[in-house]
């Protein structure tokens, strides 16, 4: 279609009225409160723990101080405040400083008190594969001790599908915000994928199945400062084996985990999110295991978004020496690897060595991912597959999405669903 | 006695209602000033609760005040005059300031509360030349808090929890934001008290 000088004026006349102008009446808003004419002399968080708040917002709010008073300014850090801390109330309130004309800016966060007995629902998956696996958690906060009591009935991470109760007992500063204690107790009984104990029954080398596992893992934290967490515990799981009689076997070990995170935004408004961790757990005689293994867990994450745009590139290794029970092998092939494989048919007995890269871009809730990854026994031949995929994910961490595993026989899409954080 | 329970049942229910009416709907005087009306009330009480607690925060409201003039006889009303006033209270003078949001951008400080909110009704000018002098009109104020999308609590709340369930199902039950009214009327133009020389 030929658009001529004359309609294209015509269009602009048209179109142009109905752009979004704001008007001179918006634009004097920020200078109409009295305020204004005061400098801001110090600002404060209350209510909350520090550690709490990120050190972007901590800084952001920081950076009040020395400039003229905006409620503007001040309800735009209240409101990300209320996004970090969505269970508690934030209000904003300016006071007189303690020098003349000066004032002082609390943030004020008040914990709502029908959330100090909430139920959470944290990952909740459907996979076409695997069928629906959730958890569903009770925590109550009495001052920096949080008791959570929990249902779990998920099929997604290991081999087997956990169903039972968990039980959570976390200091959150023990002395210090920068010390923090957990217990985690869970009792569980297992359900196995027939390819699981057909594959078992030709590698005699994997440990069995169990029906029934109880874990008990104690563990303390350090935070010497905001971005970096440095966990060393214990880890105490009972199982009762099936074959080839029923007995309880168990594996003792000591864990050490390296956390590091960290967010920034730059002044042009490009966003970047670093996610590190560093897993190790090896159980040993000296506990009085019967299995003695090391199990090394990497993993990496990088996003980098601007606007409504996000590209994100994802990376996790494992390797295990020693001879570790299924519930510590390595498979691929869930909500979150090798999105489109189903993870007995890429191991169905898991494996000791695994390597997996991943990188998505957004656009507004818009997904595209690609996965490759392999998961494999030492001394085995290393196969590396591919899948592909494309779905919606929501700021609430909801997801719908439809992934294909590259291959040239027998392509089923595997459909997911659910949330997670 | 015989009708006792209902009596006590009348004034449970009738009471609440009517004091609520009475907090809500106010007397409003109103003065010719040349070829425009002016109104003032000198019991409203726009600047108390929440957001008076605002204020003294040292946050900014926005009240929107709207002036109708309705012929007795018909329903539409045939002038209507809507301003926006940003409230602020000065921490240090403890006196409000309030700016006029339109295109003039009028501003008061320095002012009590009652003298704030009379400011603004002084800056609402009626022109009475849309009424019949001789027939009678009924003139009504309202005014409500302008919504600033900066509500308090967990609306973007990131986790699929219970409590977020409950806010999101009890942000429809919430109290509405305050409105306030004061109607004077019928009156008739020509009945009205003249202040004077219209200002300039």
């Amino acid at each position: 279609m030929r658009l001529g000088m004359k309609n294209i004026i015509l269009l602009t006349t048209l179109l142009v009225p109905l752009w979004p102008v704001r008007s001179l009446a918006d634009d004097q808003k920020p200078d109409a409160n009295v305020n204004s004419k005061y400098e801001v002399e110090s600002v404060e968080i209350t209510g909350v723990a520090q550690s709490k708040v990120s050190q972007a917002l901590r800084d952001d709010i920081q950076k009040l101080v020395g400039e003229k008073y905006s409620s503007e300014a001040a309800d735009v850090l209240a409101r990300r405040m209320r996004k970090e801390l969505p269970n508690y109330s934030i209000t904003v309130k300016a006071e007189k400083g303690d020098k003349p004309e000066r004032l002082k800016v609390v943030f004020e966060a008040e914990r709502n008190w029908w959330k100090r007995f909430d139920i959470k629902v944290p990952p909740v998956v459907y996979h076409s594969k695997e069928g629906l696996s959730g958890t569903l958690e009770l925590p109550i906060d009495i001052g920096p001790n949080v008791f959570t009591f929990g249902f779990v009935n998920t099929a997604d991470p290991l081999l087997e599908r956990n169903a039972g109760f968990r039980f959570r007992y976390e200091h959150k500063k023990v002395g210090t915000d920068r010390l923090q204690l957990r217990l985690d107790f869970d009792t569980t009984h297992q359900m196995w994928n027939p390819a699981t104990e057909a594959a078992l029954a030709q590698v005699p080398d994997v440990p069995g199945v169990y029906r029934s596992r109880q874990t008990f893992a104690p563990s303390m934290s350090v935070i010497p400062f905001r971005d970096l967490k440095l966990t060393v515990g214990t880890s105490f799981d009972r199982f009762e084996t099936q074959y080839p009689t029923t007995h309880t076997e168990t594996a003792y070990a000591g864990t050490a985990g390296i956390q590091y995170r960290h967010n920034w935004e730059s002044a042009d408004g490009v966003r970047q999110r670093i996610r590190a961790t560093y897993d190790l757990r090896t159980a040993t005689r000296t506990l009085d295991s019967d299995f003695v293994y090391t199990r090394h867990f990497w993993s990496a994450d990088y996003t980098l978004g601007r606007g409504r745009n996000q590209v994100g590139a994802h990376f996790q290794a494992g390797l295990e020496t020693g001879r570790a029970p299924l519930f510590d092998r390595y498979s691929l092939g869930n909500s979150y690897t090798l999105r489109g494989w189903n993870k007995f048919d890429v191991a169905p007995l898991g494996g000791d060595r695994m390597a997996h890269g991943s990188l998505d871009y957004r656009f507004r809730p818009f997904e595209v991912f690609y996965d490759v990854g392999a998961v494999w026994d030492t001394g085995q031949k290393t196969r590396a597959r591919h899948s592909l995929g494309f779905g919606l994910s929501f700021h609430n961490g909801g997801f719908v999405s439809l992934a294909f595993p590259v291959r040239l026989d027998h392509v089923a899409p595997v459909f997911m669903l659910g949330f997670r954080y | 006695m015989k009708y006792g329970r209902h009596i006590i049942l009348l004034i449970l229910i009738a009471g609440p209602a009517s004091a609520r009416l009475g907090a809500q709907s106010q007397s409003l005087q109103v003065e010719r000033e040349g070829a425009t009306l002016r109104v003032s009330t000198p019991h409203f009480t726009l600047l108390e609760g929440k957001p008076l607690e605002q204020l003294h925060n040292g946050a900014s409201v926005t009240y929107v005040f709207e002036l109708t003039l309705t012929p007795q006889e018909e329903n539409a009303p045939v002038v209507r005059v809507k301003e926006r006033f940003i409230f602020s209270f000065d921490l240090w003078e403890e006196k409000f300031s309030v700016v006029q949001q339109d295109s003039a951008g009028r501003s008061a400080s320095q002012m009590t509360a009652a003298a704030a909110v009379a400011w603004c009704l002084d800056n609402m000018q009626v022109a009475t030349r849309s009424v019949t002098p001789d027939k009678p009109f009924v003139i009504k104020l309202e005014c409500w808090i302008a919504a600033d999308g900066s509500e308090s609590g967990s609306q973007n709340n990131s986790s699929l929890t219970l409590a977020g369930l409950v806010d999101v199902f009890s942000r429809k039950g919430r109290n509405p934001p305050p409105r306030w009214l004061a109607v004077a009327g019928p009156v008739r133009l020509t009945d009205l008290k003249t202040k004077g020389k219209p200002k300039t």
